[in-house]
């Protein structure tokens, strides 16, 4: 690899730029996009993230042993939310006081097992709600409540018509009711109700104590701003690495510009590394640019250089695998076009479906989450996973990208 | 034993497209300080045997050498040997005439004033400096053999170099390609010009189907192939063909002459197209 090729090069990629002004006048409208965007916050609010609304896409509903309980929960879940509802063993132990993971746009209602009171079952129901959107879980938390009383009060009226008393009258059905807070309200009073009539017999245990806790999931609801931020610094990058130097490359071999310079001295590797330095490099500064606009401080997070290494090594594979395949500029661009589509497709369809390890498998799955992470400065364990598994597809996607130059890519 | 004068040697070329032999077991030398003329009709073999000769495509079969190094096994050797004119041109459009030769100068470290003189070489000193996306095709074709001047290659290859020029810039040209040659350095040229082949070549291969067919010098050729004929058109109109080789024809071609019964008499001249066809049985493109 010698500089003085490298250099020239690099020189004239960059004069290529600066006489075809389309790719710089396209990074100037993702600038003021993203200008637009700090000045015009549409929250006004600094302490606050402004979310989307109705953001909680899935919940997911937490126990530890299964029981009859849950058996009715899995059993009365509305067709209209079965999409949204997960139900869930906890795999391995987690302390009272431990949290629970969230992704972003996902609720849970987590039932911890606590020690039995007086021999009655007693049971701590986490309410957990992303940051700042609290009134997301409303739906999810009026399903549980009142599949939970009619579940209790049936088990508590057997109770007491097997004790000889007339359950119907002692303890009537409760009212149809869609008010969440009368639900919970409804549930202590059956309790309560219940706990009287029973007092000093053993069947008293048949409804457990439900002790309530809400709590909110840091960083777990979408901010729209850093969405939209996140989104133009993701796609600053695909189109620098995946639509730009595909595109340009195949038109330099459709002309045949690229064997006039691998017919001089430059060799293939050579390049291929002008092309692997200068596009990353545009991405990256475009891409610091607007995270920059979005948020200064997020240029001091180390992660976010991590990430910004990783996806453009992994978006430049990708450009170069198509710029590989593709024979002409406009296969190029459709295949661009074409590859980020399918992406989209396939991961709409997973988040749908709730198919969880195929999207592992792209780049543009993990891409959002750590962006949107470090932008937000909302860094969990799981975004370290992320970034490790974007790490070895971004270098799975260079290394088939250079096989494929040295066969076949500037022919 | 290679003769230490050879600078391209092709010896049992063969390239193959599928079922269908491109080149077949060609055979060919050629010499420092020779300027040489590959013919052939459309797909007789001429561009793959260029693109052996540039990296382009792997043979087949046989050996191709260039200054002494293998073209598949010392290609790295063999890149900073010679210089490629395409048929067609290949320039950042967008850039002007001298952009484009410094980015190349650049690449083969060749010095500035080398680009200045190479454009003086093809006269484009004064166009030097407008993007070549105005240039005509001509002034394009020429801008292809300064920038494969540019860094002196001791072998030159070129496609069809005088295409869509005018008559001074065929002359440009040719003058360029012979002081090359005179300089000891060797020339490949693929054409369909004739008058050019005779013009400049030292020597001429003939190729169809992928087989070598002629190779000689233009003179040889023209020695070998021009018919000893005379075409003559009597005082009242009546049309004769007299065949030198003859004795009775010349006999009888001297007798109207001297009865003064000739009205115009024309030798007949070497006739490459006719040749050409003699020899490959195939029309010329």
């Amino acid at each position: 690899m010698r500089w003085r090729i490298l250099k020239t090069l690099l020189h004239k990629e960059a004069l290529r730029h600066a006489t075809n002004r389309g790719g710089l006048a396209l990074a100037g409208l993702l600038v003021t996009a993203s200008l637009l965007l700090a000045a015009l916050n549409p929250a006004a609010e600094k302490d606050k993230p402004a979310t989307l609304v109705g953001g909680i896409h899935h919940c997911i509903i937490w126990y530890e042993d299964d029981s009859d309980w849950l058996q009715h929960l899995r059993a009365n879940v509305p067709a209209g939310l079965r999409a949204n509802i997960f139900i869930q063993q906890l795999s391995q132990p987690v302390g009272l006081d431990k949290h629970i993971h969230y992704k972003t746009g996902t609720g849970g209602i987590e039932i911890r097992s606590m020690p039995a009171l007086d021999g009655t079952p007693q049971y701590r129901v986490y309410v957990r709600y992303p940051e700042g959107d609290r009134a997301g879980m409303a739906v999810y938390e009026n399903w549980f409540f009142k599949e939970t009383q009619h579940f209790f009060h049936a088990r508590a009226t057997d109770e007491l018509r097997a004790r000889g008393v007339d359950a119907e009258r002692v303890l009537p059905s409760p009212a149809v009711d869609d008010g969440l807070w009368d639900k919970r309200q409804a549930y202590q009073s059956l309790y309560d109700r219940y706990t009287t009539l029973t007092n000093g017999s053993p069947s008293r245990h048949a409804i457990p104590v439900l002790e309530m806790r809400e709590r909110a999931v840091v960083g777990g609801a979408l901010n729209l701003r850093a969405a939209i931020a996140t989104a133009l610094v993701l796609f600053s990058l695909c189109f620098t690495c995946v639509y730009l130097m595909p595109s340009l490359t195949c038109e330099e071999r459709e002309r045949g510009l690229l064997l006039a310079q691998a017919l001089s001295p430059a060799t293939a590797l050579e390049i291929l590394a002008a092309k692997f330095l200068f596009y990353p490099a545009f991405g990256i500064i475009l891409a610091t640019l607007l995270a920059g606009i979005h948020n200064p401080a997020v240029l001091g997070r180390p992660f976010f250089w991590m990430s910004l290494a990783t996806l453009s090594v992994g978006t430049l594979g990708i450009g170069m695998t198509i710029a590989c395949l593709a024979k002409t500029q406009r296969a190029a661009s459709l295949g661009a076009l074409c590859y980020m589509l399918a992406v989209a497709l396939v991961l709409i369809v997973c988040q749908q479906n709730n198919i969880t390890r195929l999207p592992s498998l792209a780049l543009e799955y993990h891409a959002p989450h750590i962006l949107h992470a470090t932008m937000t400065n909302q860094l969990q364990p799981d975004h370290w996973w992320n970034l490790l598994a974007s790490a070895l597809l971004a270098s799975g996607w260079a290394i088939v990208a250079v096989i494929l130059f040295r066969r076949r890519g500037w022919q | 034993m290679t003769s230490p004068n050879v600078m391209i040697r092709l010896c049992g070329l063969v390239v193959q497209y599928g079922a269908f032999r491109a080149v077949d077991e060609l055979d060919l030398e050629l010499n420092r300080g020779e300027l040489f003329g590959l013919l052939g009709p459309n797909g007789a073999g001429k561009s793959t045997t260029v693109r052996v000769l540039i990296g382009q495509r792997r043979a087949d079969g046989g050996e191709v050498t260039v200054g002494g190094f293998d073209v598949a096994r010392q290609w790295h050797r063999v890149k900073p040997l010679f210089g490629y004119v395409p048929d067609r041109d290949n320039h950042f459009d967008e850039f002007t005439g001298r952009r484009n030769l410094q980015i190349f100068a650049d690449l083969y470290a060749a010095p500035r004033a080398r680009i200045d003189h190479c454009l003086k070489l093809v006269e484009l000193q004064e166009a030097a400096d407008l993007p070549v996306k105005g240039y005509s095709l001509g002034m394009k074709k020429k801008l292809l053999l300064a920038r494969a001047l540019l860094h002196d290659p001791p072998v030159m290859y070129l496609d069809e170099p005088t295409a869509n020029l005018d008559a001074h810039s065929c002359a440009i040209v040719h003058r360029i390609l012979r002081e090359r040659v005179k300089a000891g350095h060797t020339v490949l040229l693929t054409t369909h010009n004739m008058n050019e082949v005779e013009a400049i070549c030292d020597r001429v291969g003939i190729l169809s189907r992928g087989k070598l067919i002629a190779l000689d010098s233009p003179l040889a050729l023209r020695q070998r192939h021009t018919e000893r004929k005379v075409d003559v058109m009597l005082s009242d109109g009546e049309r004769l063909v007299f065949d030198l080789d003859r004795d009775e024809e010349r006999v009888r071609l001297a007798e109207l002459t001297r009865a003064g019964k000739l009205g115009s008499v024309h030798t007949r001249e070497f006739d490459f197209h006719s040749t050409f066809l003699k020899l490959t049985g195939t029309e010329f493109d």
